[in-house]
């Protein structure tokens, strides 16, 4: 049986952080499973096009540490959000390939951003990295595209960073350059 | 080679697949980026150091780790603490040199 807290889901998204510094136990399959779960519910626009690989192999952690320059942490497991170039030519052409199917990954992270939560886990999202490394790691075919790959462990209080503020984003009101004033914030 | 050496080769070697696999991200991210890949590359060559007592080395590790994420978080911070970061490096090797002579 998986110990999950339930979650507010408003009181998630404002908590949700990236980290970088986790426990160092390791993350139990089944909760793992419950990870990848919670990914694969996530938006996606044609059937099969979305591959979740599950990595809790510590020497492939370790060098994911060398390899993935943006892996800046010490993440006991990872999730890598993988794309079917194939399956998601076939099904949805050019834009499913290039735009739809990134769109889809990045709705699977804030899945995971907010999962997390309800299990004691911590989750960065990374990016910086060559596909290349990420392929020869994982023994991902030509095919596979590697769109995301997601820091997992368990953090506590004490290893969380001070969320970053500063971050904005643009609000508009039924033009670009208007503002929308909804007080609600 | 002494388990010591073997250790270090490792450590060495690991950080050299650091420095080849941030390579092609020059490519595709900021010049900033960029620069901060060095610095990581520096501070885990530091941290392979870091037996070696060095005060100095010591308080640029610290520095590292209190300014490392304004690289993701305020860009223009993040240039002004590298600047003093290189200044104190470079007055540091000036020392160095001094004492040990050319
Ligand atoms: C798509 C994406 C890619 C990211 N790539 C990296 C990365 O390669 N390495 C890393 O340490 N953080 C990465 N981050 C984390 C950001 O730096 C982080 O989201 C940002 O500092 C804001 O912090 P917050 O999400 O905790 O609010 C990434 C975030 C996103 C959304």
């Amino acid at each position: 049986m998986i110990d999950a807290k339930p979650l507010d889901v408003a009181d998630g998204m404002r908590r949700r952080r990236m980290h970088r510094i986790f426990e160092d136990r390791p993350v139990p399959a089944e909760v793992l499973g419950r990870m990848a779960w919670a990914a694969a519910r996530a938006q996606q626009a044609r059937s099969g096009v979305r591959h979740v690989v599950v990595v809790d192999d510590p020497v492939l952690l370790a060098t994911a540490r060398q390899v993935l320059p943006g892996f800046l942490n010490n993440a006991p497991a990872m999730l890598a959000l993988c794309t079917d170039l194939d399956q998601a030519g076939a099904t949805g052409g050019p834009r499913m390939v290039e735009h739809v199917s990134r769109l889809d990954s990045g709705a699977a992270c804030a899945h995971l951003a907010l999962m997390a939560q309800t299990l004691d886990l911590g989750v960065c999202t990374v990016t910086s990295w060559a596909d290349e490394a990420v392929r020869a790691l994982f023994g991902l075919p030509a095919h596979i595209r590697p769109d995301v790959t997601v820091a997992v462990g368990y953090v506590t209080k004490e290893t969380a960073s001070p969320a970053v503020r500063g971050f904005t984003s643009g609000l508009h009101h039924n033009a670009f350059g208007a503002a929308f004033e909804d007080g609600a914030r | 080679m002494t388990a010591a050496d073997e250790g270090l080769s490792r450590a060495l070697y690991e950080t050299v697949t650091v420095l080849v696999c941030s390579a092609p991200l020059a490519l595709d991210e900021t010049r900033l980026l960029s620069a901060f890949r060095m610095l990581d590359a520096a501070d885990r060559l530091m941290g392979i150091m870091a037996d070696h007592d060095d005060d100095f080395l010591r308080r640029a590790r610290a520095d590292f780790a209190d300014h490392r994420m304004l690289a993701m978080t305020d860009q223009a911070a993040f240039t002004d603490w590298m600047s003093r970061y290189v200044a104190g490096f470079a007055a540091q090797a000036l020392r160095r040199t001094r004492a040990e002579g050319v």
